[in-house]
């Protein structure tokens, strides 16, 4: 059942921009929402807001996957595009990180080539 | 020979309208209305399409009383990027809603054509059959108009309904009103058919509309309860022929209608009778108004409004046949029908969804062409259909050019249509040859009608949807 639900369009139109689309407008469901954004190396930015509970796999990398599966592009491009991914204000490096379960309200936000000025 | 031509060139006609109505219904259908200001299209598809392939009925309800719901993110049509308030839809099942007709239809076609996940039901792939079943409307209203009012208010009835922009952008949504429409037209022209011939068929065959058409909603009883007010208007007070008629009828219908409760019990009894009370205990949301709201403010959505003059000179010939006390019998079952749909309408109430107002337009449409072609043929309330197609042709040409692009004919305007009227008002049209002259500038008129509700179809584009249609 759930594959009919869930499973990716044939025909949709896929990106490899990850700043081109995002999820329009704020959930009603307020405290069990987090953020997903994405910081492009040409200044274009986008932000969405998702609810929790529409989201199976509740770590980060699950929020990620789905996030890709709804915009229509492929997860691997946030690596092989060299994207730096922050979980709130902490960046994360490690598979570990991205096994975390996301946290209410937190934001996961990804930049283009991000050079750490430290 | 010549009866022969002339039977040859009406049926073409007839075909020509169609073709027209196809058309006009197809042009841009994927993008007009935008997909997705209304998800229950989605949601009628997904049951039918998860009903074959799965067996579980799947769907986006609005009624609370399911016990599984599901929130998810399902970017049909990029719907998370156009018309998305930003929540995610609510995923419902075994979904009870409706019954499933309309979902194995627009679902069912959807499946043929290779679609197997939610998302690729776009609007493009699911509207295809809803045109064509609005198309078939256009044929059945047709039908009805020549069958009983003659071949010239059928031609006049088919170009209004095909044509009349808020029908044809109606007429592209998923909606079980649009299923309903055709049934309830055959269930018409049915009974109309058996108080003519008296034969049982016709009878048999009014069954079987009204029993399909409540298998696309339970408002489609709006059809049994039109066979009952026609029957009992026609048995003259003999209660013992009504009787023998309506249950014949019934005979037919019910155990259709009924089918809905077998395959509701199916996924359990319990949950389709708390379904089916959640449904009947929805918000009143037409509120005391609503027959106010029905005349005077077209709706395609919930809140998107398109005024339409014809409909609402549609109702003022509809009050005005109520009043006639000598109405032919056939322009008597149109009035009989509307009101059947009229107590339907304020019985099941909910939101006021344009959708929910579709089943009057046709109906409407018909009284309308009946009274525009009484007054071309028989010379009857010429003044007041002269009132109305300029009301309508007035309002058509305010939508293609603004009040400063109008200036340079508004002269034209005033002294023609000043002129018109007086003519009219003093009688002058008794004269032979101005009364022929006005009947040649009434289907000017309406032909220029006709140009101008296509034309403004052609005008309606995704931006203009946007900034002209509130």
């Amino acid at each position: 059942m759930n594959s009919i639900i869930m499973g990716k369009s044939m025909h949709r139109d896929v990106t490899t921009d990850l700043c081109k689309y995002h999820v329009l407008g704020d959930p009603k469901d307020e405290p069990n929402y987090v953020k997903v954004g994405f910081v492009c190396e040409n200044g274009n930015e986008v932000i969405s807001t998702l609810v929790m509970s529409a989201i199976e796999d509740k770590t980060i990398k699950g929020l990620l996957n789905e996030y890709a599966r709804i915009i229509g592009f492929d997860p691997k491009l946030i690596d092989e595009n060299n994207f730096t991914c922050f979980n709130d204000d902490k960046v994360m490096y490690s598979e570990d990180d991205y096994k975390e379960i996301v946290r209410a309200t937190s934001t996961i936000r990804c930049i283009q080539n991000y050079k750490d000025e430290d | 020979m010549k009866i022969r031509l002339l039977k040859i060139t009406k049926i073409i006609i007839f075909f020509l309208i169609l073709i027209i109505a196809l058309l006009v219904r197809k042009r841009k259908y994927a993008e007009i209305p935008i997909p997705g200001q209304s998800v229950d299209e989605y949601s009628y598809a997904w049951v039918g399409l998860s009903l074959i392939e799965s067996g579980m009925p799947i769907g986006i309800s609005g009624i609370d009383g399911y016990k599984n719901r599901l929130p998810r993110y399902i970017n049909v049509d990029r719907f998370f990027q156009t018309v998305s308030s930003g929540d995610p839809l609510i995923i419902n099942y075994p979904w009870m809603d409706h019954p499933p007709l309309l979902g194995l239809i627009t679902g069912g076609f959807a499946f043929l054509n290779g679609t197997r996940v939610f998302e690729d039901a776009t609007s493009y792939v699911i509207r295809k059959p809803i045109i064509v079943i609005s198309t078939l409307s256009v044929a059945l209203l047709m039908i009805f108009c020549w069958i009983n009012f003659g071949f010239l208010s059928s031609v006049i009835g088919g170009l209004i309904y095909s044509t009349t922009p808020l029908v044809v952008l109606s007429s592209r949504m998923i909606q079980a009103e649009n299923g309903i429409i055709p049934c309830f037209l055959a269930c018409m022209i049915c009974i109309s058919l058996y108080m003519r011939s008296k034969k049982d068929v016709w009878l048999i065959l009014a069954g079987f509309s009204a029993g399909v058409a409540s298998l696309f909603k339970l408002t489609g009883f709006t059809c049994h309860l039109f066979v009952l007010l026609a029957l009992l208007n026609n048995s003259k007070r003999n209660g013992k022929l009504f009787l023998k008629d309506f249950i014949f009828f019934l005979a037919i219908s019910l155990p259709i209608s009924f089918l809905f409760v077998i395959y509701g019990s199916v996924y359990g009894i319990n949950n389709f009778i708390q379904i089916f009370f959640s449904n009947y205990n929805r918000f009143y949301g037409i509120g005391p108004n609503s027959i106010i709201e029905l005349i005077r403010n077209q709706r395609l959505t919930q809140h998107k409004y398109l005024p339409e003059i014809s409909i609402i000179s549609g109702w003022l010939v509809f009050f005005g046949y109520v009043f006639n006390k000598e109405k032919n019998r056939y322009v008597n079952l149109v009035i009989l029908g509307n009101f059947s749909y009229l107590i339907i309408y304020i019985f099941f109430g909910s939101q006021p969804y344009g959708w929910y107002s579709f089943p009057f337009w046709p109906l409407l449409s018909i009284l309308l062409s009946v009274f525009i072609s009484d007054g071309l043929s028989k010379n009857k309330n010429i003044i007041a259909v002269f009132f109305s197609l300029i009301l309508i042709f007035g309002t058509n040409i305010s939508r293609l050019i603004g009040i400063f692009d109008f200036q340079p004919y508004a002269n034209i305007w005033r002294f023609s249509i000043s002129v018109l009227f007086f003519i009219l008002v003093s009688k002058l049209n008794n004269k032979k040859y101005i009364n022929f002259a006005s009947k040649l500038l009434l289907v000017l008129i309406l032909m220029a009608i006709i140009y101008t509700n296509i034309s403004y179809l052609n005008m309606i584009n995704i931006d203009y949807w946007w900034q002209n249609i509130s």
